[in-house]
C-alpha cells in the first residue's frame, strides 16, 4: 500500500520535471512575453532592460536552474502579467474550477444512475431506447459547441439563463462559492450542463450495461426465484454490481473534468483557472503556466489514490498493485 | 463462414450501424472526391469574392451558381468549405489514429513479447499518459508545436499511443499462453514472423473496436483545440475551425457560418460511434450472448 | 397570495433592468492587475482612470486637456511648470499636493517590470515650488511632458508608500481622486466600484458600478441582450447592423486612435515569404521599388474591407494616426482602388507576372484581423500576386515581427501624436536615440528622421504639429509603410442609456448617462 503511494508520487514529480523543462523551452521558443506586454511608446533599451528585469535575456538552461532553486522552496516566481506570486493566482482560482467540476460530476452521476437503470431494467421499451440513444448523441456531442448551443438557446433566444461569469458568491468557510445563492446557480447551470454530458452518457452507458450484466447473473435469477421484491433486487445486487465501476469512472473522470474545464470556462467566461491557463498561455506568462501543470499535477494524483484507496474499500478482491 | 464474414454479417444484421457505416461511407466519398464535387475551391483566394460575403443559404452569386448553404465572411461557399473541412477532419483523424495505432500495438506487442525492463518502461509511460488528459497535454504540446497540421497529428499521437499499446499487451498476454503460439515457438520461427503473423491478428478485434472510438475522440479533439485556437491555422480549417470561426456570428442572425458545420461535425462523429459501438457488440466477447 | 409568491422569487431571479441606480458594463479583455503603474494596457489603464487621476487628460478627440493640473507651461525649453488644482481630496479624505505627484512619478520606475517607465524617465529634475505647484526638467528639450503625464496616475503616498501590486489588487493601496472609490477586485470576473461623492470633476450618475470582464465576444453580446449587462464595449462588427435595428438598444460609436497597417521589408536584400510563384528567391528585393509598394497600396480596396468585412466599424486610412490625433495630415487622402493601375505598375516594376509572397497577421489582436489577412490577400491575388496568409497568435507574431522574420506584415498601432507613432513605426531605427523600436520595414529617411527630431524638440504646439505633419506627409507618400484603416470603436447599451465616445477607445462609467 505505501509502497504504492510513493510510487504513483514519485512518478507524478517525474511528470512534473518533464513538463516544466518542456515549458521553459517551449516560452523560450515560442516568444518573449515582454512583446506582449511591453508599453508601445517603449525603445530598443526599454525593452531590453524589461527583458532583463524579467530573468529572460539569460541563457535557458540558467533560467531553469534559477526557477528550480526557488520552486524547491515553494516559490513558483511572480506572474509576468498579474504581478502577483503564481501560485496564490492558481489557488484563488481553484475553487471556482473544483466547483464547477463537482457540479458537472453530481449532474452527471444523480441523473445518469437512474437513466441507465431504466434502459438496463427496459432495454426494449421506448424509453429505453430514447436513452440508448442519447447517450450516443451524448458523448458524440463536442463540449465546445454543445456550450454555444446552449448559450444561443437559453440565453439568447430564451433569455432563461445568463451566459458568462460566476455570480455573486457567498463565503463558504472563506471559501467563496456560487451554489448558495439563487443568482450563483442560476450562473452555473449552463456550464455545468455543458460540462457534464458526456459523463452524463458515460455513466448511463455502465449502468444500462452494468445493470443488464447483472441481471444475466445467477444470484440475481436465484433471487428473483426465491420471490425478492424487484426493488430489493435491483437495489441491493443490481446497484452493488454497478457501484465500482461508477465510483472508479467518477473518479477517474474528475481528473478530465477538471482538464476539459479549459474548454467550458473559455466559453461561459467562467474565473476558474482553465481560463487562467488559456490567458497565460496567451501571453506566454511562464510563471502561471508550470504553477498550473504542478497543481494540476498534485490534483490528480492526490484524486487517483483516492480512487485506488476507495476502489479497495468497495471491492475486497482489488489488491493495490500494479498490472505490470 | 470466416471469422471475418461472420463479423460483417453481425454487424449487418443492426439496422442502426448498417445506415450510420453507409453514411460514413458517403461522407469519407465526399471528403476524398471534394476537389472535384465542391462547387468552388473554398482556399483559392483569388476566386473568392467579398462583395459575396455572408450571404445566406440559396442565394445566388455571380462565380457560383447558388450558395447552397450560404456563405461566410470572405464569400467563401460554405458547402465548398464543409466537404473541404471535412476533408480536413477526417485527414487528422486517420493520421492520427493509423500512427498512434502502429506505434502503440509495436510497443504493446515488444512489451508482451519481450517483458522485462522494456514491458516494465512502456508500461510505466503508457500509465503516465494515461493518467492526465488527453486535452491538457495535447494543449500544452501545441502551445510549444504551434499550429499546422503536422503538429496537430503528432500532438495527437502523442495521447492515443498508449491506450492501443495497454490494449495490444493485455491481448497479446493472453494469446501468447496459448498452444499455436507455443508450438510456432517450438517450430523456431522468427519473433517478427511469430509476433505479426501469428499474434497480431488474434489481438485484432480489441484494437478494432478501440481505434473506431479513438477515431471519433481524436476527431473531436482536433476540433476542440481548433476552437481554443492552438490547432490548424485558418488557411486550412478542419470542421472545428469552421466552427470557431462562425461562432462569431451565430449571434448576428448568420447562424448558417457555424451551424452547418457543426451538423456536419456532429453527423460524423454519431456515425462513427455507433459503429463503435456496434463493432464493441459484435468482436467483444463478454458482451456476446 | 401566491401568485405575488411567484412574483417576488422571479424578482429575485431575474436581474434588474437598466433603470436602477447602478451600472454592470461588459469589458472586452481581462484586466491583470488593479496597480495603476504595473502593465499599460488597454484594460488595466481603464480600470485606474476610474479610481485614480492624471495631472493632465485627454478629451474623447484624444487632445489634452486639464487634469489635476489645471495649468502647465513650458518655462525654456527643458522646464514645465504644471500648477495643481486646489481643495482635491484622497478617497480617505487626505488632501492632493505635489508631494503625491513626485511620489508618483517616482514610484513608476520602481515597479519590477513597470510599464510606465517610458513616460517618466526622461524627467531628470522634480522641484516642489509649492503644495500646488510643480516643476519638471528634462535633460534635452523634450516636448512630449505633458502628454506623457497623462499615462502616470496619482496615487496617494500615503496609502502607497512601499505598497506592492498585491495591495492595489486587495484595494489598500487603491486610494486615489478619481471618480469612483474602489469596491472589489475579483480576478478574471469583475471589478465593483462606488462612486466618490467628493469628486473634483463632474460626478458619476451611478451611485454603484459592477465592471464583468467577457472577452468572448458573442457571450459579452449575449449578456447585453439577456439584460445581465447594461453596457458593452466592442461590439462584435457583425452583430452591429443587428443591434442598430433592436429598438431597445443604443449604440456609441467613434473613429479609434488604433490604425491598421502594413509594414514591407525594405530592410533584408531576401525578404522572408518572397520569391517567384515557382519558390525561388528573386534577383532583389521588390519591396525597395517604390512602384511595387504603390501598386500593393492601389491593389487593396480599403472601402470593401470597411463596408463587407468591418460593418463600417473601419475608416480607410491615408496617415499612421487617425483623424482627431495631433500631427494627422489633413491632405492625404486614402489611395484610391486601383487593379489595373496596380497591375501597370507592377509590370512597369519588372513584375508583369507578379511574384509569391506570404502575408502575416496576429488572429488574435485586432479587430477582424485574421479576416483582414485573408481579403487583403484576395485583393493583392487579383493583381497577379501569389498570397500566402500566416496568421498566427499575438505572443509569436510580435517576437517574429521584431526579429524581421516578416515580409509584409499586418500591425495596429495607436498612439498619441503623430510624430510619436513615426518615431517608432518608420524612423531609422537607432537604439541610442530611441527610434524605430518598431520600424519592421526597415525603413530609413534621413529627412524623416530630421522632422521628428526637431518636432520632439519643439516645445510650442503649433510648429511642432507642424513638423510632424510634414514627416508623415513625406512618410506616406513614400510608401514606408501601407496604411489600411482605423478602428471605429462602438459601445452597445440598453435604452436609455448613452455614451459620449471617445477616440482612446476608453470605456468609462461616469460617461454613460441615463436620458
Amino acid at each position: 500500500m505505501l509502497a504504492h503511494i510513493v510510487r504513483r508520487v514519485a512518478q507524478s514529480i517525474a511528470v512534473l520535471a518533464a513538463m516544466s523543462v518542456l515549458v521553459f523551452a517551449a516560452v523560450y521558443a515560442v516568444g518573449n512575453p515582454v512583446d506582449i506586454l511591453v508599453n508601445p511608446q517603449s525603445d530598443q533599451a526599454d525593452i531590453a532592460r524589461a527583458t532583463a528585469e524579467l530573468g529572460l535575456d539569460r541563457p535557458l538552461a540558467e533560467q531553469y536552474w534559477r526557477f528550480l532553486g526557488r520552486a524547491l522552496r515553494g516559490d513558483l516566481g511572480r506572474s509576468f502579467a498579474f504581478n502577483t506570486p503564481a501560485i496564490g493566482l492558481i489557488l484563488e482560482r481553484l475553487p471556482a474550477t473544483i466547483e464547477l467540476a463537482t457540479a458537472a460530476m453530481l449532474l452527471a452521476v444523480s441523473l445518469g444512475l437512474p437513466l441507465g437503470l431504466w434502459a438496463g431494467l427496459k432495454p426494449e421499451s421506448a424509453a429505453g431506447k430514447t436513452i440508448l440513444a442519447g447517450s450516443t448523441l451524448g458523448y458524440s456531442l463536442p463540449t465546445f459547441w454543445l456550450g454555444l448551443m446552449l448559450i444561443m438557446v437559453f440565453s439568447v433566444w430564451l433569455g432563461w439563463l445568463p451566459s458568462s461569469g460566476r455570480g455573486p458568491t457567498v463565503d463558504l468557510l472563506g471559501v467563496p462559492v456560487s451554489f448558495l445563492s439563487a443568482e450563483g446557480l442560476r450562473h452555473l447551470v449552463l456550464p455545468a450542463t455543458s460540462l457534464a454530458l458526456f459523463n452524463l452518457a458515460l455513466v448511463i452507458r455502465l449502468t444500462r450495461d452494468g445493470t443488464r450484466d447483472a441481471l444475466r447473473q445467477d444470484y440475481v435469477r436465484f433471487a428473483r426465484a426465491k420471490g425478492l421484491t424487484e426493488r430489493r433486487i435491483v437495489s441491493v445486487h443490481v446497484l452493488g454490481n454497478i457501484l465500482v465501476p461508477i465510483v472508479t469512472v467518477a473518479g477517474v473522470e474528475f481528473g478530465s473534468l477538471i482538464a476539459f474545464a479549459v474548454v467550458t470556462e473559455s466559453i461561459f467566461a467562467w474565473p476558474g483557472m482553465g481560463k487562467l491557463l488559456i490567458d497565460s498561455i496567451g501571453v506566454l506568462d511562464r510563471p502561471v503556466i508550470v504553477g498550473y501543470l504542478c497543481i494540476v499535477v498534485t490534483l490528480f494524483v492526490a484524486i487517483n489514490l483516492c480512487v485506488d484507496l476507495l476502489y479497495a474499500c468497495l471491492d475486497p478482491r482489488v489488491r493495490l498493485e500494479d498490472s505490470a | 463462414m470466416t471469422p471475418a464474414r461472420q463479423t460483417v454479417t453481425a454487424f449487418a444484421a443492426s439496422r442502426v450501424a448498417l445506415a450510420a457505416f453507409s453514411l460514413l461511407a458517403l461522407l469519407l466519398l465526399g471528403a476524398l472526391l471534394a476537389p472535384w464535387i465542391a462547387p468552388q475551391d473554398p482556399y483559392d483566394l483569388a476566386r473568392l469574392e467579398l462583395l459575396d460575403a455572408r450571404l445566406p443559404p440559396g442565394s445566388r452569386s455571380s462565380a457560383v451558381a447558388t450558395y447552397w448553404l450560404g456563405s461566410d465572411d470572405q464569400g467563401r461557399d460554405m458547402l465548398s468549405a464543409i466537404l473541404y473541412g471535412l476533408r480536413t477532419s477526417l485527414l487528422v483523424g486517420a493520421a492520427s489514429t493509423g500512427l498512434a495505432l502502429a506505434i502503440g500495438v509495436s510497443l504493446g506487442l515488444a512489451a508482451a513479447w519481450f517483458g522485462g525492463w522494456f514491458e516494465a518502461l512502456a508500461m510505466r509511460l503508457a500509465d503516465l499518459q494515461l493518467s492526465f488528459p488527453s486535452i491538457l497535454i495535447a494543449l500544452v504540446l501545441l502551445a510549444v508545436l504551434g499550429q499546422g497540421l503536422d503538429k496537430i497529428v503528432a500532438a495527437l499521437v502523442a495521447v492515443q499511443w498508449a491506450a492501443y499499446a495497454r490494449t495490444a499487451r493485455a491481448a497479446a498476454l493472453v494469446e501468447r499462453r496459448k498452444e499455436y503460439v507455443e508450438a510456432a515457438v517450438a517450430l523456431a520461427l522468427s519473433h517478427a514472423r511469430i509476433v505479426f503473423r501469428h499474434l497480431l491478428p488474434n489481438c485484432l478485434p480489441p484494437l478494432v473496436v478501440l481505434a473506431t472510438a479513438q477515431f471519433a475522440a481524436a476527431i473531436t479533439l482536433e476540433a476542440t483545440l481548433s476552437f481554443l485556437g492552438v490547432g490548424l491555422p485558418i488557411t486550412q480549417p478542419s470542421l472545428g475551425l469552421l466552427i470557431a470561426n462562425g461562432f462569431t456570428y451565430l449571434l448576428s442572425g448568420h447562424y448558417w457560418i457555424s451551424l452547418f458545420p457543426g451538423l456536419a461535425l456532429l453527423v460524423v462523429l454519431v456515425c462513427v460511434n455507433l459503429v463503435a459501438d456496434r463493432l464493441r457488440d459484435v468482436l467483444d466477447p463478454r458482451q456476446r450472448r | 397570495m401566491r401568485l405575488a409568491r411567484i412574483l417576488v422569487a422571479a424578482a429575485v431571479l431575474w436581474p434588474g433592468s437598466a433603470q436602477t441606480a447602478d451600472l454592470r458594463i461588459g469589458l472586452a479583455a481581462d484586466v491583470t492587475s488593479m496597480d495603476p503603474h504595473f502593465l499599460n494596457l488597454q484594460p488595466n489603464v481603464n480600470v485606474s482612470w476610474h479610481v485614480f487621476d492624471a495631472l493632465t487628460h485627454v478629451d474623447e478627440n484624444a487632445r489634452l486637456i486639464p487634469g489635476l493640473a489645471e495649468s502647465w507651461r513650458a518655462l525654456d525649453a527643458t522646464t514645465w511648470e504644471f500648477r495643481l488644482r486646489r481643495g482635491v481630496r484622497f478617497h480617505d479624505g487626505t488632501e492632493f499636493t505635489a508631494e503625491d505627484a513626485v511620489f508618483s512619478i517616482e514610484r513608476t520606475l520602481l515597479v519590477a517590470n513597470g510599464q510606465f517607465r517610458p513616460f517618466t524617465q526622461r524627467i531628470t529634475g522634480k522641484q516642489i515650488v509649492d503644495a500646488h505647484t510643480l516643476r519638471l526638467r528634462t535633460a534635452t528639450p523634450y516636448a512630449m511632458v505633458p502628454y506623457d503625464l497623462d499615462s502616470v496616475f496619482i496615487v496617494s503616498r500615503k496609502a502607497a508608500a512601499g505598497a506592492r501590486s498585491e495591495d492595489f489588487d486587495s484595494g489598500k493601496a487603491m486610494i486615489g481622486t478619481g471618480p469612483f472609490r474602489f469596491g472589489r477586485f475579483s480576478r478574471g470576473d469583475r471589478i465593483e466600484l462606488a462612486r466618490n461623492d467628493a469628486y473634483w470633476g463632474q460626478k458619476s450618475p451611478w451611485e454603484k458600478v459592477v465592471f464583468r470582464i467577457v472577452p468572448n465576444d458573442p457571450a459579452r453580446l449575449a449578456g447585453l441582450l439577456s439584460g445581465e449587462l447594461d453596457a458593452i464595449e466592442q461590439i462584435p462588427t457583425a452583430d452591429l447592423p443587428r443591434i442598430r435595428r433592436d429598438p431597445g438598444l443604443e449604440t456609441a460609436q467613434k473613429v479609434s486612435w488604433r490604425t491598421l497597417f502594413f509594414h514591407l521589408d525594405q530592410g533584408h536584400d531576401r525578404p522572408a515569404g518572397v520569391g517567384d510563384k515557382a519558390g525561388r528567391p528573386l534577383a532583389k528585393n521588390p519591396f525597395r521599388d517604390l512602384r511595387v509598394r504603390q501598386a500593393l497600396s492601389k491593389a487593396i480596396d480599403r472601402p470593401a474591407i470597411a463596408a463587407r468585412l468591418m460593418d463600417g466599424a473601419a475608416l480607410p486610412a491615408s496617415n499612421l494616426v487617425s483623424p482627431p490625433v495631433f500631427g494627422y495630415a489633413t491632405d492625404l487622402l486614402p489611395e484610391p482602388y486601383d487593379a489595373e493601375g496596380a497591375k501597370r505598375l507592377l509590370a512597369a516594376a519588372g513584375y508583369p507576372d507578379g511574384f509569391a509572397m506570404t502575408l502575416a497577421a496576429p488572429n488574435n489582436r485586432y479587430v477582424n484581423d485574421e479576416q483582414i489577412a485573408q481579403a487583403v490577400a484576395q485583393m493583392l491575388s487579383r493583381v497577379g500576386l501569389q498570397v500566402r496568409v500566416e496568421a498566427l497568435p499575438i505572443n509569436t507574431y510580435l517576437t517574429k515581427g521584431r526579429k524581421g522574420e516578416f515580409g509584409f506584415a499586418l500591425l495596429g498601432w495607436g498612439s498619441f501624436s503623430g510624430d510619436l507613432a513615426l518615431r517608432s513605426l518608420v524612423a531609422t531605427a537607432n537604439p541610442d536615440k530611441g527610434f524605430g523600436a518598431f520600424n519592421w520595414s526597415g525603413y530609413s529617411s534621413a529627412r524623416v528622421d530630421e522632422l521628428l527630431e526637431r518636432a520632439f524638440a519643439s516645445v510650442e504646439e503649433k510648429r511642432r504639429e507642424a513638423l510632424a505633419r510634414e514627416a508623415m506627409r513625406l512618410a506616406m507618400r513614400d510608401y514606408a509603410v501601407i496604411p489600411l484603416h482605423h478602428q471605429v470603436a462602438t459601445w452597445a447599451m440598453r435604452k436609455p442609456l448613452a455614451y459620449s465616445p471617445r477616440s482612446d477607445e476608453f470605456t468609462f462609467a461616469h460617461h454613460f448617462r441615463p436620458q
